[in-house]
């Protein structure tokens, strides 16, 4: 669905190596800058990180997050690409789901929250953090409502299908309960954006599972 | 008669000491009885065991119930049906995963092999009971999704790698049950 676009900046990369990214990670991360230097179009730097709590929401563990196995570590790194990605391409869909604007901006929010959890929860345990890209390449001309629907799916798609390889990279149930939120999550928005595309039917067994 | 020691004994405590004897005897040969049979600890009649029992089994029951649910959901309320017939393909799809997934681990049982072999789509029957107005109905569907939804969380953190992807992608899809019911 999205892919950093050649040129328009450094395409970000997935050490496998945790090579810390900075002690200053919290206030100067990645996930911190992410949105002022996307300069994702439609996106707006204010208020838009905050939680809205959904009662769709899956149980989350409470155990304290360990370390990442190598697996873990380069499947969460691309999951966070991803969200990134995914916060960057509902600005796209924004400008033309305007009828939607409510959607995006919960959909905006959530991919913003779980981009900030998961660059958080790989600096935790001295894992890097992708940089994210000024721009991303995606699969859907968006030039009207129909294309903007058909973007969020593809968004959605490959979120669930980022998280998805998370839950299988790991044995600790936290890494996998992280996960399973993702692409709960998700599954959850894609289903939403096929019933506002009029897609039958909305949901489907496997989500994240091509 | 005179004991060894040349002391008189009476004909009634030799009998006496017989007696006391054969009890003796008679008792060391029933010990370890109690009363009511034998001090040798019960078969349990519940496998502690749980190496021998197959958790996905608990799954596979859970998901051949709410399909049954879905399938008198679908013939009880007619207006909904549109919207929980596709429900109801769901769980149709992930309990031939769950079959499947038995059938490969454990391939000596023989209602593995028959589930395997139909593809885990094995008839589903018998009779439940929902409510009678669409909204308790729809309701009680939403209900067995967001218990599925938990039961499949809940097996995710012990499960094999390749068992916890598949139970974590069937509650993700349990979620967005729940959310089209809503």
């Amino acid at each position: 669905m999205t892919s950093p676009t050649p040129g328009a900046s450094p395409t970000p990369s997935l050490p496998v190596s945790g090579a810390p990214s900075g002690s200053d990670a919290p206030s100067g991360s990645p996930a911190a800058t992410a949105t002022a230097a996307s300069g994702s179009p439609g996106a707006s730097a204010s208020g838009s990180a905050s939680p809205s709590p959904s009662p769709l929401s899956t149980p989350v563990s409470t155990q304290p997050p360990g370390p990442l196995g190598p697996d873990a570590q380069t499947a969460m790194q691309a999951a966070l690409v991803t969200e990134q990605a995914a916060v960057w391409a509902y600005g796209l869909v924004a400008a033309h789901a305007r009828d939607q604007a409510d959607m995006v901006a919960d959909a905006r929010s959530g991919h913003l929250l779980r981009r900030d959890a998961t660059a958080a929860r790989l600096t935790a345990v001295g894992a890097s953090a992708p940089e994210p890209a000024a721009a991303y390449q995606v699969s859907v001309d968006v030039q009207d409502q129909n294309s903007a629907w058909q973007l969020a799916q593809d968004i959605e798609s490959d979120v669930a299908a980022a998280w998805r390889v998370v839950i299988g990279s790991s044995d600790d149930a936290e890494v996998r309960g992280f996960a399973l939120t993702g692409l709960s999550e998700a599954a959850v928005r894609l289903a939403m954006w096929k019933q506002v595309a009029g897609i039958a039917p909305p949901t489907i067994p496997f989500p994240g599972q091509s | 008669m005179s004991s060894a020691r040349g002391l008189p004994v009476s004909r009634r405590a030799l009998l006496l000491g017989a007696g006391s004897v054969g009890a003796a005897a008679l008792l060391s040969s029933i010990a370890g009885c109690g009363y009511f049979g034998s001090n040798e600890p019960p078969t349990p009649t519940i496998d502690f065991n749980p190496a021998a029992l197959d958790p996905i089994t608990g799954l596979i029951a859970t998901t051949r119930l709410h399909i049954l649910r879905l399938d008198a959901a679908i013939a009880a309320d007619q207006a909904d049906a549109g919207k929980l017939t596709p429900l109801r393909a769901d769980r149709q799809a992930h309990l031939d995963a769950l079959t499947a997934e038995y059938a490969r681990t454990n391939p000596g049982d023989p209602n593995a092999t028959a589930a395997g072999a139909t593809g885990g789509t094995a008839p589903v029957s018998g009779a439940v009971t929902l409510p009678s107005s669409p909204e308790a109905i729809v309701s009680a569907v939403r209900g067995d999704a967001a218990t599925a939804q938990v039961q499949f969380t809940d097996a995710i953190s012990t499960a094999s790698r390749y068992r916890a992807t598949m139970y974590g992608t069937i509650a993700a899809s349990l979620a967005s049950h729940r959310a089209v019911l809503a």
